[in-house]
Order: structure tokens, then sequence, then C-alpha cells
């Protein structure tokens, strides 16, 4: 008897053996991890870890910044299109614990997932699926500490679930691992997330941002921009050590001189989450920016003419213009110290991009010079600011 | 040893039982791939344009391209015009042959090399980015790259696909059907090894032998191995027969990649030796699920339960296998005896799982797991065996607690009336016990069909309800005028996103008129696909209309739609299954040489014609009690989680029903499908008792019951359709045979086909008693096995 309790409780080692040996994964050593690059200022246009920028254009793709290779972020041969990876519209809601998390649109499911690739592996998972009628701004979602906060229409406590009314967008949140999903507090309609950080949650509504103490679900006024001589928010928001910038629309606007049609400017604004301090970063007006942990890139607004015909007057419509500066400006996270770090008038870089190492990766449109204007459709690229050259340029569906 | 193993394999071989089940499944089998795996119309034709093309190439290019430029001319490829001398009618044209052949051509040419440069090239990139991480060629992952790199330059350098058409092994390879023939045989074998000692009382004596215990558990595990290995060589080898019959093989030794579905299979292996490895993976599947019913049929538990549990843990196992993943493709979908019986999903690609850093091919992976979880049971099955370790026995008969028989008079007079033949039937059945298996069976159902049909507690199912509900009561005109009104504003809020932004931005807009439209235009996001829903139902609604003349209604449906579209109950089929099952084989349980009590029965006044009446009239009552209490639990669950509208609204007013024509309303239909319910339950009950009655073994009665019972939906509700007519069980979820009885169009009307189906189902079933009824009234006792 005692031989065969042996034998079996041998097995049942080598079984349960087995499977911790076939279950483990090899974790690379934190000293390792620690030096590759990865940043602490979060944004949800691109994503930065390692040697990797990934970029969205109705799929998800990623750019090696050494190798310089340009690739769907796919890497499952067997793929049959249907991967989260591979959803229409996506927006990135970080890294952490290299893996990227990001929010997609599955068109042919109606369906947004909240889903996540291991950085190394490729490997995908999903944590969670809303249809599209339950989150129909699914882009706004952003991670703090260990939680990824989103907004979906849930029925209200004792609603009728058969009455649209009853139900109501809430600010909810679920764990990395997806073990946990709860409910924060209710939102309005048109209220959304525009930033989820130290244990806040900020939402923009009309011309006003809300601050919402997750601990203890108290909401307050933020920022009133309509007060302050603005109009509302334009950008998405990036954070970083404490503060969250983003672009305000200005009340004022520029006047295009041949059509008499008016371009909205906005200006970049930085909330301080703490103190609820704002200020303005720049003086002048912005069409776009990106947040590094070294300082901030943007590139200012200016009502630039790239073609006037013989008699603009006459043929109004044949002036091309666009809104954005030929240059691209470095300054602190105050705004200090502005200086130009590349310039180039036959390029538009204005779209999406962020700096790593000093050099831009991010949407580029070309100047075509038969239509007059920046081409419609763009690339990915890198441009090093040191050199001034653009280092690599790609279409996207290479696969 | 020896001997006690060819004595196991005897037994197995002479029991009749075995010998039946084993022989209609590969009969069945059998007839079944033959009618399957017809070629394709155009497969003869194709063929020969390939041999042209390998003997006349140039002429054949030459062909080609002049039909390539009659196509480019006419604008249109399909054209009528095209020759079709390949063929024979215009059905096949010669450019639509050739351009079969062409890309078969350039698959061999370009194609497979090209599939398996994009592996390598992804597989070095990845390797690459996994360095940047700091990654070296210690860590698993790079190991993992390379072997995979390793194995497709290997492929890319030596594979050789031969300029043939090859043509068969995949429709064979593809098979699947043929698991489910020898997952049963399998389980059959297994508990008819394990248990018929106990059956047949010969058990104590065969535990107190020399040899009785460990030996001879050994001798039956060895010889339920050979057996399910013989079944799956058998079960192959007629697959591949009957495939061969009707579509021919080519080169077997050709490598299994020249066939495009088999392009990554990551073994330099021929169409031969990937049959051979499909085989063995396919045997330790089928060995491990043996296993597991051979250590359930260790714990003494009856026939049903080692068989069914064999059957659950296939089902779950497919269920994990062919779950949707949403495109992610873990390693769990693999590693199960359903992927590894599928086999083709788990050896078309190089996949590896960690074993202390080692890669390990998923191949080799389910191979050592099965062998080890199949050894792990073996031996837990063996201590169990030698040990005369038993379920605790809940045998308490059926029978009214005392303390409940108020002590009055009539009470008493009622208590000892209600003692009635069937009365004791129940009693001798373990009612009690049966009772509690089949309330643990609906249990089961309920949670899985509240988890399948859903809840509408979802802001789109909300939404969509609103529009049903508001257009319900329109007229038609109202209804479109509504309906263009709603399109055109939700389009309208749409289109005018850009414009009021800039407006906004331009001071043309306020802040207050600005951020009320963002409310509308959220809104009109989550309302504008849902909408898109309801117009498509509309439109369908009014195409009905018109076909019909107008008894067609808008209805909130999801719900119905969700109730109907739900598969076949297999739940109920086996709480049937669990009831029936012993019914007249309790009588012939023999414990001992003299055999059962049907002797002494068959002896008594009433014990023939009445017992059998009463056995078949209580159960087929039970029978249809208990599908009643199923669908009731069904049709409760789907009406608390959805709102079940206007009952009194033509069938076809549900989408699903779309090709029923006739007038009956929902609740008609419900009511006919609650009639349904109660033919399904009678029939079942009826079915299973007859058999137990001819068999009367439980091992054969299981075996045959599943073969009648099981097979027909299994096929109907796989390969073979058109066979819903001859399953009994697709009567629990009648939803698709009312549509193919619609689609029939007998005179008569739509359910003409139904009727006449169930009328089928009913007159086999009282042969089947005729000849149950009559072999247990007039035949004397068989004392030998069945």
């Amino acid at each position: 008897m005692k031989k065969r309790i042996s034998v079996i409780l041998a097995l049942l080692l080598l079984s349960c053996s087995l499977c911790a040996a076939l279950s483990a994964c090899s974790d690379k050593d934190k000293h390792e991890i620690n030096e590759l690059h990865q940043t602490e200022v979060v944004k949800n246009d691109l994503a930065e870890y390692g040697n990797f920028v990934w970029a969205e254009s109705s799929r998800i793709y990623r750019f090696n910044r050494k190798a310089e290779t340009f690739y769907t972020a796919c890497n499952d041969p067997e793929c049959d299109g249907r991967c989260p990876v591979d959803c229409v519209m996506s927006f990135f809601a970080g890294v952490h614990d290299q893996k990227l998390y990001f929010s997609a649109y599955q068109q042919f499911t109606h369906l947004t997932l909240l889903a996540c690739q291991d950085v190394v592996t490729g490997e995908t998972h999903v944590l969670k699926t809303m249809s599209d009628a339950a989150d129909p701004k699914s882009y706004q979602t952003f991670i703090d500490a260990d939680w990824w906060y989103y907004k979906c229409m849930q029925l209200k406590e004792g609603g009728d679930a058969t009455k649209p009314s009853d139900y109501e967008p809430y600010i909810c949140r679920i764990t990395l691992d997806g073990s946990k999903d709860e409910t924060i507090c209710a939102l309005s309609d048109a209220e959304y997330v525009f930033m989820a950080a130290d244990g806040k949650v900020v939402t923009a509504l009309a011309d006003k941002l809300y601050v919402i103490d997750v601990a203890t679900g108290q909401k307050q006024e933020l920022y009133n921009f309509t007060q302050n001589g603005y109009r509302s928010a334009m950008s998405t928001a990036q954070y970083y050590d404490g503060k969250m910038y983003f672009t305000a629309l200005a009340q004022n606007y520029a006047t295009e001189q041949y059509t008499g049609g008016q371009q909205r400017m906005s200006f970049l604004m930085c909330i301080d989450l703490a103190s609820g301090q704002a200020e303005r970063v720049v003086e002048g007006p912005v069409e776009n920016f990106t947040v590094t942990e070294q300082g901030i890139y943007y590139v200012p607004f200016e009502l630039r003419y790239l073609y006037v015909p013989e008699n603009p007057e006459q043929n109004p419509r044949e002036v091309k213009y666009c809104l954005f500066e030929e240059s691209i400006y470095f300054c602190g996270h105050d705004g200090s110290d502005a200086k130009i770090v590349y310039t180039n008038e036959k390029l538009d870089f204005s779209f999406r991009f962020t700096v790593v190492d000093n050099t831009l990766y991010g949407w580029l449109f070309d100047y075509d010079e038969q239509e007059h204007n920046f081409s419609s459709s763009g690339y990915f690229g890198s441009v090093n600011f040191d050199t001034g050259r653009i280092v690599h340029a790609e279409k996207p569906d290479k696969e | 040893m020896m001997h006690l193993y060819r004595s196991e394999l005897r037994k197995l071989c002479s029991s009749r039982t075995i010998c039946i089940v084993f022989l209609l499944l590969l009969i069945v089998n059998f007839a079944l791939t033959l009618y399957t795996a017809k070629p394709l119309p155009h497969e003869d034709a194709k063929r020969k344009a390939f041999e042209d093309y390998l003997t006349h190439p140039e002429q054949t290019e030459q062909y080609y391209k002049e039909l390539q430029m009659l196509a480019s001319l006419n604008g249109r490829e399909e054209d009528p015009n095209f020759p079709y001398s390949y063929y024979g009618s215009p059905e096949y044209d010669d450019f639509l042959i050739l351009r079969l052949v062409y890309q078969r051509v350039d698959y061999i040419e370009n194609g497979y090399a090209k599939q398996l440069d994009s592996i390598i090239s992804m597989s070095e990139r990845k390797m690459d980015d996994m360095y940047s991480f700091y990654y070296d060629d210690g860590d698993y992952e790079i190991k993992e790259q390379k072997a995979i790199l390793e194995r497709y330059r290997s492929l890319r350098d030596n594979v050789q696909l031969p300029r043939k058409y090859a043509h068969g092994y995949d429709t064979y390879i593809q098979n699947n059907t043929v698991s489910v023939f020898v997952l049963l045989c399998v389980l059959v074998f297994a508990s008819y090894l394990f248990l018929d000692e106990r059956a047949s009382g010969f058990e104590s004596i065969l535990r107190s032998v020399k040899h009785g215990r460990g030996r001879t558990y050994a001798a039956k595990v060895l010889a339920l191995l050979s057996a399910t290995l013989f079944c799956v060589v058998i079960f192959s080898l007629t697959t591949f027969a009957a495939v061969g019959i009707m579509q021919g093989y080519s080169d077997i030794l050709s490598p299994i990649q020249v066939f495009e579905d088999f392009a990554k299979v990551p073994f330099e292996v021929s169409v031969l030796g990937y049959m051979l490895l499909q085989m063995l993976v396919r045997f330790a599947a089928f060995a491990l699920i043996a296993a597991f019913a051979s250590c359930l049929a260790c714990l003494k538990v009856p026939y049903i339960a080692s068989i069914g549990g064999g059957v659950a843990l296939y089902g779950i196992s497919m269920i994990i296998s062919n779950r949707t993943y949403m495109g992610t493709t873990p390693a769990v979908r693999y590693l199960n005896p359903a992927a590894m019986i599928e086999a083709c999903a788990l050896l078309g690609f190089d996949r590896y799982i960690s074993l202390f850093t080692m890669p390990i091919p998923y191949l080799a992976a389910s191979l050592l797991i099965a062998v080890m979880a199949t050894a792990a049971l073996f031996v837990a099955g063996g201590i169990l065996f030698c040990k005369n370790v038993r379920v605790p026995s809940l045998q308490r008969r059926f029978q009214i607690p005392k303390i409940l028989i108020p002590n009055l008079p009539v009470a008493r007079k009622w208590h000892e009336k209600v003692h009635t033949f069937a009365w004791y039937e129940l009693k001798k059945s373990r009612f009690l016990l049966l009772l509690a298996a089949i309330c643990v069976l609906l249990a089961i159902k309920s949670a899985y069909v509240d988890k399948t049909v859903g809840t509408m507690e979802s802001y789109d199912q909300a939404i969509y309800y609103e529009y049903v509900t508001t257009i319900q009561p329109m007229e038609s005109d109202e209804r479109t005028a509504y309906m263009t009104a709603e399109r055109e504003r939700i389009d309208s809020i749409l289109l005018a996103a850009e414009s009021n932004r800039n407006a906004f931005s331009n001071d043309k807009m306020t802040a207050e008129e600005y951020f009320a439209y963002c409310e509308q235009l959220t809104d009109a996001r989550a309302r504008n696909g849902v909408f898109a829903r309801v117009e498509n139902y509309v439109s369908y609604i009014e195409r009905k209309n018109a076909e019909t003349g107008g008894e067609a209604k808008i209805i909130y449906s999801i719900g119905y739609e969700r109730l109907y579209s739900l598969p076949s109950d297999v739940f109920v089929c086996a709480a049937l299954m669990l009831l029936c099952v012993g019914a007249f084989a309790v009588e012939y349980r023999s414990q001992s040489s003299m055999g059962g009590f049907s002797q002494i029965l068959r002896a008594t006044k009433h014990g023939r014609g009445r017992t059998f009446a009463c056995k078949m009239l209580t159960l087929g009552a039970i029978g249809a009690g208990i599908a009643i209490a199923f669908r009731t639990a069904t049709l409760w669950i789907a009406s608390r989680n959805y709102v079940l509208p206007d009952l009194d609204t033509a069938l076809y007013s549900i989408q699903a029903f779309c090709d029923v024509s006739s007038d009956i309303t929902i609740g008609q239909y419900m009511m006919l499908d609650l009639c349904l319910q109660v033919v399904l339950g009678v029939l079942v009950a009826v079915i299973v008792c007859a058999i137990s009655c001819i068999c009367r073994r439980p091992l054969a009665t299981i075996s045959m019951g599943l073969l009648a019972i099981g097979l027909p939906e299994v096929l109907a509700s796989t390969v073979l359709p058109q066979l819903a007519a001859f399953s009994v069980l697709s009567l629990s979820s009648p939803l698709s045979i009312t549509v193919l009885s619609a689609q029939k169009q007998l005179p008569g009307g739509d359910f003409t086909y139904l009727l006449g189906a169930v009328m089928l189902l009913a007159v086999l079933s009282a042969l089947l008693t005729l000849l149950a009824g009559r072999r247990f009234c007039k035949s004397h006792y068989h004392g030998g096995k069945s």
C-alpha cells in the first residue's frame, strides 16, 4: 500500500511540477529592464517603451527605433486578422510591466475591447469587452496605479433595464490583470475621462474640467475655461510629474485673409493636479505638442500660406494654407528656454508625434508640389533633430 | 499476466453489446464518410486540367493567357462564353478551372516558400526585438524563436513540393466526425471492462482469487489501451477507405505541405507520416478519456456515470478548445483532449511551451501531459480497484416518511391505495437518487441557459427595445415617416460634428449650444448602430408582410431569438437516459448465477404485460414531466432575462423563423413547443425503456440509447442537417426542424414535415416498444450475457 501511495504521490508531484514548469516564464532582471527607455509621461496617441514606438492607423504598428523597422504589432503568423491589435480604431493607455495596454474598436463585432499585448512575446489578452453603444468614447482610457479607468454606460441601481434613460455613464476601473472591475461614479452623457493620475480622475464636460478623488468619490470643479478666457479643452491631455498638459481652445481666432474663414487657435496649458493651479505654458498659440521627461516639444500655431494663386480674391478656394509653423520648438516644462529644434517647411509633422533621444517619431505628411498642399496620406517616420535628417519613412499596411 | 490480458480481450470480443456497438458505429462512420466526402463537381475537371498543364505547360499557359485576354476584353471574368472543354458544361468554364489550377501551381512554385519566408522573417524580427529588451540566448523566448527559425529554415531548404495534383488526404485528415464514433466505442469499452464483473455479480469472487486485484487491474488497463488503439486505427482506416472510394488518393509519400491548408505544418513528413502522427495524438487523447472513464468505473458508479463522465470531459475540453479567445491564442486552447483529437490545429503550426525554460513543442507537451494524466488516472483507478473503494451508497428507496402521513384512517387508506404498481416501480428505481441527479442536471442546465441567452441589461438592448416599442403601434406610413426622420436626425447630428466644432471654435456657436450638441452627438453615436439593426428588422417585416399579406408585426423579438436559438437540450436527454436506463435492466440484474428477479416476476400474475405497460406508462409520464420541467426552466429564465411580448403575433415576426409563412402565433408555437417537449419526453423514455427491455443490461442500453438518440442529433447538427427529422432530440430545440419543415413547403402547410417527422419518430418508437413488449412477455429468460 505504502509503495502505491508513494507512486501516486510521486506522479502527482511530477504532474504539479510539470504544470508549474510549463506555466513558468522567464522574468528578466529588474535592473536590465530599468535600462530600457521608458517614460513617466502619460499620453494616449502614441506609446513608447524600450526601442519601440507604437502608432495606430486602422491597426496597431510598432516601430523599432534601433533596427528602424515598422511592422504591424501583431506577430502571430497564424493570426486571422481578428486579434485585438488589428482593430480599426485603437488608443493607447500606456505600457506597464512590459505590457502595452490599449482600447480598440472591433468593427465586425461592434465591440470595444480593453486589451493588452506583451511587448516582448506579442501575446495578446482581452480584459474586457463592451458594446459600442455602451461606450461611444472608448478611447479615453488611462492607467493609474494598476487600475485602468474607462467610461461605460451602466444601469442605475434599481433602474429598469428596458429604459435607456435608466442607464448612466459611469467611470469604471478594472485591474490590469482583469480580476476586479468596479464602478467609481456617474458622469453626464457628454462628460468623458480626460486624465487619471495620482488617485484622481479628471473629467471634461462643456467648458469645465472636474476632478474626482477616487478614494472618497468627491467631485469638484478643477478648471473653468470660460472664466479664464478660453472655450474648452482642445487636445487630449498628457501628464507628467503632477501636472496635466493640454491645449485649450482660445476665444479669439485667426482669420484667413482671402476667404475670410476663421481658424481656431489653442494654447498650451498646464494644471497642477494637487493645487489646481493652472497656467499657460507657452505664450503663443500652439497647434500640437508632446511632453517628454526633458521638456515639451511643440509646434506653434501659424496661419501659413502654402500657395496663393495670381488672383486670390477671385479664386479664394485655390488658396492653400496650413495652421502650423514649419518649426518645432523645445522648452522646459514651465515654458522656459524655448528654442527651435527642427525646421522643414515641406513636411507636416504636427499630427501625432513623440520625441525620444532628440528624434521625432510620428506621422509625417509630405508637401505635394502638384496639389500645393500637404499630402492626405501620411507615413510613419522619424526625424533626427541633431542631423536634421528624416531617418526613416514608411507607409502603413506593409503586411 | 498475459493470460489475464488475453482473457480481458476475449471478454471484450465475446460481448454481444460491444460487438454490435462497434460494428454499428463502424458502418455508420463508413456510410457517413462516403456521403460527406463527395468531391466537388469540378474536381475531375481540375485534375484533368492540371495533368494537361503538366504534360503541355506551354500550350496550357498559352490557352490560359488567351482566356485571360478574353476576360479582360469582356470586362468580367465569369463570361458565359468561355469554352468549357474540361468540365463539359458552362457551369464551370475553362477559365475558372484553369484559374484554380494556376492558383495551385502558384502555391507549389512560390506560395509555400513565401509563407515560410514570412514566418521566418517574423520570427527573426521577434528575436531582434527581444534582444533589444535584453533577452539573451539563455532565455526561453529566444530559444523558442530559434527553434521556430531552425524548423522553418530547414523546411524551406529541404521540402520540395512535387508538381503533382494532390487530393484526397486533406479530406481524410480534416474529417473530425470519426472522433465521435471512436469516443463512444472507447467509453463503452472502458466501462464494460471495469464494471462488467460487478454487474454480473462475479466481482466478489474475482477479488478473492489470486491475482484478482492488481494483476487483473493491470490486465484490464492493457486491454483497454489495446482496444482504444485498435478502435482509433480501425475507424481511421474505415474513414480512409471511404474517402479513397469517393475521391481517390494522390501520392502518399508527398510532403504534407503539398496541401495548402497544411502549409505551416512544422514537420518534414510525408502525408503518410502526418496521418500516423495524427493517429498517435488521437490515441493519446482517447487513452486519457478512457482512463478517466475507467477511473470513475473503479468507484463502482453505474455505467451511465462512467460513460457520462467521459462525455463530460470531452465536452468541457471541446468548449475550452472552441471558445472564442478574441483572436488570442492561449496554450490551453491547444493542450486539451479535444484539440488533440481534432489534431489539425495542434499540428498545424510550430508552437512551443516552456518547460524549465526549454521550449517544448506543443505536440510533445500534449503527448507528455496526456501520458502523465493517463498514468495518474490509471494509478488512482488501480488503488480504487484494489481497495474496493466505492461511492457512498445512496440506495434509499422512495418512501414517504411516515411522519408525513397523518395518523388518520383516511390518510392511512390513501397511503395504502397509492401503493400501486407504478408506486413500486418508482420505489425500485432508487427514485430519490435519480431525482437528485436530475435536479443537479436541471440546475446545470439552468446555469448554462442563463449564461447562453444573456440578459437585456445593456444600453444597446435598452435603446433597441425603446425603438421597437415606439414604432410598434404605428401604422405603416407613420412608421416609415418616423424611421426616415430618425435616420435623418442621427445622420445630421453625426455629420454636423466637424462643422459644429468649427462653428464653436469660430464663435458662431455659444458654449451652451455646443455642449448641448455634444450631448446629442454622444447619444447619436450610441444609437446609430442600434438603429441600423432596427431598420434591418423593419425592412424584414415589411418584406415578409408583402409576401404573406400582412400578419407580421414589429415586436421586441431578441428574447425569442435567443430562446429558440439554443442548441438541442443534451441535459434533458441525459436526465431521461438516467431515469430509464435501469427500467428493465433492474429486473435482469443478476447478483448470482441464478440470474435476476425477472424469472420470478414473469411467473407472477400481472408480471408480464401489466408490468411492461406499467413501466412504460410510468416512465413515459415522468419523462414527459421532466421534459416539461426542463423546458419550463428555459422559458422562465428567458422570460426573466428578456421581455417576451406579444404572444398573439405571427411567428414569423421573429426573424429566425423567416421561412415560416403560416399564421401561427408565437403563443401557439410556444404551446406547440411544449407539446413537442411532451412528445420528446415520452419518446425518449419509451425508446430507452424499450432498449433497456431488449438489451437487458445497462451498458448495452446506454450504448444503444446513445446510438439511437445522440448520434442522429450529432450528425444533424454537424454534417447532415437533413437528419433532423430522424433525431428525436431535435424536438428539444425545435427551431431548426421548424425552419426545415417550412423550407420543404409540403402540401398542408409549414408544419407538415414537422408533424410527419414526429409521426415517424412515434411509429418507430411504437415498433420498438412492440418488439420490446413481445420480448418481455413472450420469450423465456436467457441466462447468458446479452
